[in-house]
């Protein structure tokens, strides 16, 4: 099943090409930077360690120009102090124009002098506190400190404590030409990083709810928690608290971007279905010391953690993401995921380039901070195409599986028509030999005999006419049990007595009908249905031809288990009947029926000793409450 | 009404495809008292023609005919003439024929074998407003006119009176008009014509049955308003 359509050079041959284009993008960014020539010439710069500043400027060190706020300086005290000072040769022509100091990024306050005169300190960013960003900083020179010949530009730069600060040439130049550059700079400063912060905030957000309760998207909540932590550690950047709460701040940051990676590691890991226990423990554990470390050393000793906890957590991203290149060549093959993260070695380039040349960024910042959510959007995109390749996987499994039930399906009708039409006929062949055994039995024998009487010529019409009646009387009752499914005993009792009552009349015969529904007796099939009839009807015309009576009680009643039906008439007696038929066929049939429908047959005398009581007894159904 | 309660001879049609059967039937209809066969047709065309010519009092109907169902005649006479009597003669009075004919309208059936003497009862019977009845037309009318509990929910009322609902109960039990009148101290004439009303509603209920059933399948969806 290929779910992927494209083929597998096409995929690498993007890949690569992206990968390629980012670097070219990133070399020649660099290029460009290289051109920003410096017009002041530092001729002294000096680092004085201690909490206050001091007046006397022998107290000042000198220092490489390159240098930075360093683990080993942080070592030496709380508070650092850099005295820069720069000569700054202007033409005639500069003279001209408004002139300004630009400096790319400082940290901290800096306090900008200019020929002994203050011109300027640097201020938060408009609308956007930014109390450890290395921001830009731009400052008029006033035109009457302007003139021809050689200046003296003497910076105070203030260190902070926890971040690591990168000093940078100061450059000054008219004002119209740097303006530009300073908010190129403000935007990639500070809007871009704060703007990347909240957008991934909110993807997280929405991505969680679109895809928290999909079972197939392992790992979305591991994503959506690095998310949200990478978004803090950036907007932690522009944030201004308090003082005491700003130092927490700047201990917290570092946390939550370390947490962010190990969160999309976790992330990983589910969606490749890992299980190994002890890399989460180990990891687990390093966060957790690291991040103790960084909450409770003395806050110079912060960065010296940051500092020991960077390669771990450049090992772990470099693992994440061979992982992610690895997942993302598995089906469902999604080699466009890994564009965010051909970005990766991008930043790692470039600031690796940045360290290399000297501390001097060649876009002043560190890039590596906008990995994480380079990361998490790589994993979403992997994340939502596995999503929906099990969707579709579902999909055709359901078709399939649907298909197979129809197939099964049809084999079984066609199985059950088989074996509906076997038992048809044979329902129909047992139907038509009872039929046959009736005909014969009754309507035949009925006929041969009426056909007898006749020929004999000493019966009179009436006789033949009532034997003639007799056959009917047992056609209709044949009929009549044909074209019912099943009857239940009160109907059949009831065609027994339209049919026969008329010629019971004739007779001076009346019944005392005494019925009641027998709610849990079975109903009963035609074959059964026969039973009762022929038992019934044997009964009545005993009690036609030797009762001598003049009622027929016919009487349901419910005596402990057994459901009976009584047929019971007030003539000349049991004794009478039973010497009558006992010997013959008629009891003897009467009780084979009776066994057949699966009850008994008794014959007593009547009510009083009177009579002749047939009580047919038929089993209960148990299953039928109520 | 049905003039009935005069002395006046009652007319009799009969319409029956066996020319023995129907001298049979017509001679004994005649040699009754007070009645006489105005009619006698053998197929649906000439029952339709003559039966309009001279509308007897009682119709006495075959259902096989050789050029259609004796019930399309039942279905036109009891809409011409609501209060006609109509009996089907059958063999055996099997159920499903004579429930199909008191659908159409008729009200009960004479079997071809039967007495003068059954024959007179039963045209007396009719001609008082009653009608007969057997068990198993009993239980049919009691699964038709009677809607199932669930259904009766629905329905603000059961088509049948609490009185006509124990007259069925009894008769499906094969309980006698006698029995029953005895059974619910009312007269015997008396349980004939529920009867007689309850066939009316049959044939009612089953007709706007077979309407809504019509609409349903979009056979009658053009309605004509006035026109």
């Amino acid at each position: 099943m290929k779910v992927g359509g494209e083929p597998v050079f096409v995929r690498t041959l993007v890949s690569w090409l992206s990968l390629a284009g980012a670097l070219v993008l990133c070399l020649t960014a660099g290029q460009s930077v290289a051109e920003v020539h410096a017009d002041v010439i530092v001729r002294d710069a000096q680092l004085y360690i201690g909490d206050v500043q001091p007046q006397d400027k022998s107290l000042y060190q000198p220092i490489e120009f390159t240098d930075y706020w360093t683990r080993l300086r942080r070592q030496q005290g709380i508070n650092g102090f850099y005295r820069l000072i720069a000569d700054v040769p202007l033409a005639g022509a500069a003279e001209q124009v408004p002139m300004a100091v630009y400096i790319a990024n400082h940290s901290g306050r800096a306090t900008v002098l200019w020929d002994s005169n203050v011109i300027g300190r640097s201020v938060p960013l408009t609308g956007v506190g930014t109390p450890m960003v290395s921001g830009p900083l731009l400052l008029s020179i006033p035109d009457e400190l302007l003139g021809a010949g050689p200046h003296e530009l003497l910076i105070e730069f203030r260190g902070n404590t926890t971040q690591t600060n990168f000093m940078r040439r100061p450059q000054v130049l008219p004002l119209f030409d740097i303006e530009s550059r300073f908010v190129t700079k403000k935007l990639t400063l500070v809007y871009l990083p704060v703007s990347l912060g909240v957008l991934s905030m909110m993807f997280a957000l929405v991505f969680y709810a679109a895809y928290y309760k999909d079972a197939a998207a392992g790992g979305v909540g591991w994503l959506v928690i690095g998310l949200v932590a990478s978004a803090f550690s950036v907007l932690g950047l522009y944030v201004s608290v308090p003082d005491p709460w700003a130092e927490w701040l700047g201990r917290v940051r570092p946390i939550a971007f370390q947490l962010s990676f190990l969160c999309f590691w976790l992330a990983l890991r589910k969606m490749v279905g890992a299980t190994g226990q002890w890399s989460l423990r180990l990891l687990l554990f390093t966060y957790l010391v690291f991040a103790v470390l960084t909450l409770t050393v003395d806050a110079a000793q912060v960065y010296m953690v940051a500092v020991l906890w960077t390669p771990l957590t450049y090992a772990l991203g470099l693992y994440v993401l061979y992982q992610a290149v690895r997942l993302a060549s598995r089906p469902p093959r999604r080699i466009y995921a890994l564009l965010p993260l051909a970005l990766v070695p991008v930043t790692i380039v470039h600031d690796a380039l940045g360290i290399g040349a000297g501390g001097e960024f060649w876009a002043d910042q560190a890039l590596t901070i906008y990995n994480p959510p380079l990361f998490a959007f790589a994993l979403i995109l992997m994340l939502v195409a596995r999503t929906r390749m099990q969707q579709s996987d579902l999909r055709i499994l359901n078709a399939q599986l649907e298909q197979r039930v129809q197939e099964k399906h049809a084999e079984l009708e066609a199985n059950y028509e088989k074996i509906s039409a076997a038992e048809q006929r044979e329902a129909v062949l047992s139907e038509r030999e009872r039929m046959v055994r009736e005909m014969h039995d009754g309507l035949g024998n009925q006929l041969v005999s009426t056909l007898a009487m006749v020929e004999s010529g000493q019966f009179s019409s009436a006789e033949v006419e009532e034997a003639l009646r007799d056959a009917l009387d047992d056609l209709r009752i044949m009929v009549h049990s044909l074209d019912q499914q099943e009857t239940d005993l009160l109907g059949l009792l009831a065609i027994v007595r339209e049919r026969l009552e008329p010629r019971l009349a004739r007779q001076g015969l009346r019944f005392n009908w005494q019925v009641e529904d027998l709610p849990d007796i079975a109903p009963l099939d035609p074959e059964q249905a026969g039973h009762v009839l022929r038992i019934v009807q044997e009964s009545l015309t005993n009690i036609i031809k030797h009762a001598n009576a003049k009622t027929i009680l016919i009487a349901t009643r419910i005596d402990g288990d057994r459901r009976c039906l009584i047929i019971e008439d007030d003539g000349c007696g049991g004794g009478d009947f039973v010497a009558t038929t006992g010997g013959g066929r008629g009891l003897v049939h009467m009780r084979e029926r009776a066994k057949q429908l699966g009850g008994e047959l008794e014959v007593t005398a009547g009510t009083g000793g009177q009579g002749t009581r047939v009580t047919l007894c038929l089993p209960r159904v148990h299953s039928a409450p109520a | 009404m049905v003039e009935m309660n005069h002395k006046q001879t009652c007319t009799v049609a009969v319409v029956e495809d066996d020319p023995n059967t129907r001298a049979r039937l017509t001679e004994k209809v005649d040699n009754l008292a007070d009645f006489s066969v105005i009619v006698s047709a053998g197929s649906v065309a000439e029952a339709k023609d003559l039966l309009r010519q001279s509308p007897p009092d009682v119709l006495l109907i075959d259902l096989g005919l050789p050029d259609g169902s004796g019930l399309d005649v039942i279905r036109q006479q009891s809409d011409l003439h609501p209060e006609m009597p109509i009996l089907v003669i059958s063999v055996f009075g099997d159920e499903k024929s004579v429930i199909r004919a008191i659908e159409a309208g008729a009200q009960g059936y004479l079997l071809k074998s039967d007495s003068s003497l059954a024959i007179e009862q039963c045209l007396a019977q009719l001609l008082a407003g009653g009608a007969p009845i057997s068990a198993a037309i009993a239980r049919h009318l009691i699964r038709r006119l009677r809607p199932e509990p669930t259904q009766a929910q629905r329905e603000a009322q059961s088509l049948l009176s609490d009185r006509e609902l124990e007259v069925l109960q009894l008769a499906a039990k094969g309980y006698s008009y006698q029995d029953i009148a005895e059974l619910l101290q009312v007269k015997v004439s008396t349980v004939g014509s529920y009867t007689r009303r309850m066939y009316q509603k049959l044939s009612v209920h089953s007709r706007s049955e077979a309407v809504f059933e019509a609409t349903r399948m979009g056979l009658m969806d053009r309605p004509h308003k006035g026109e």
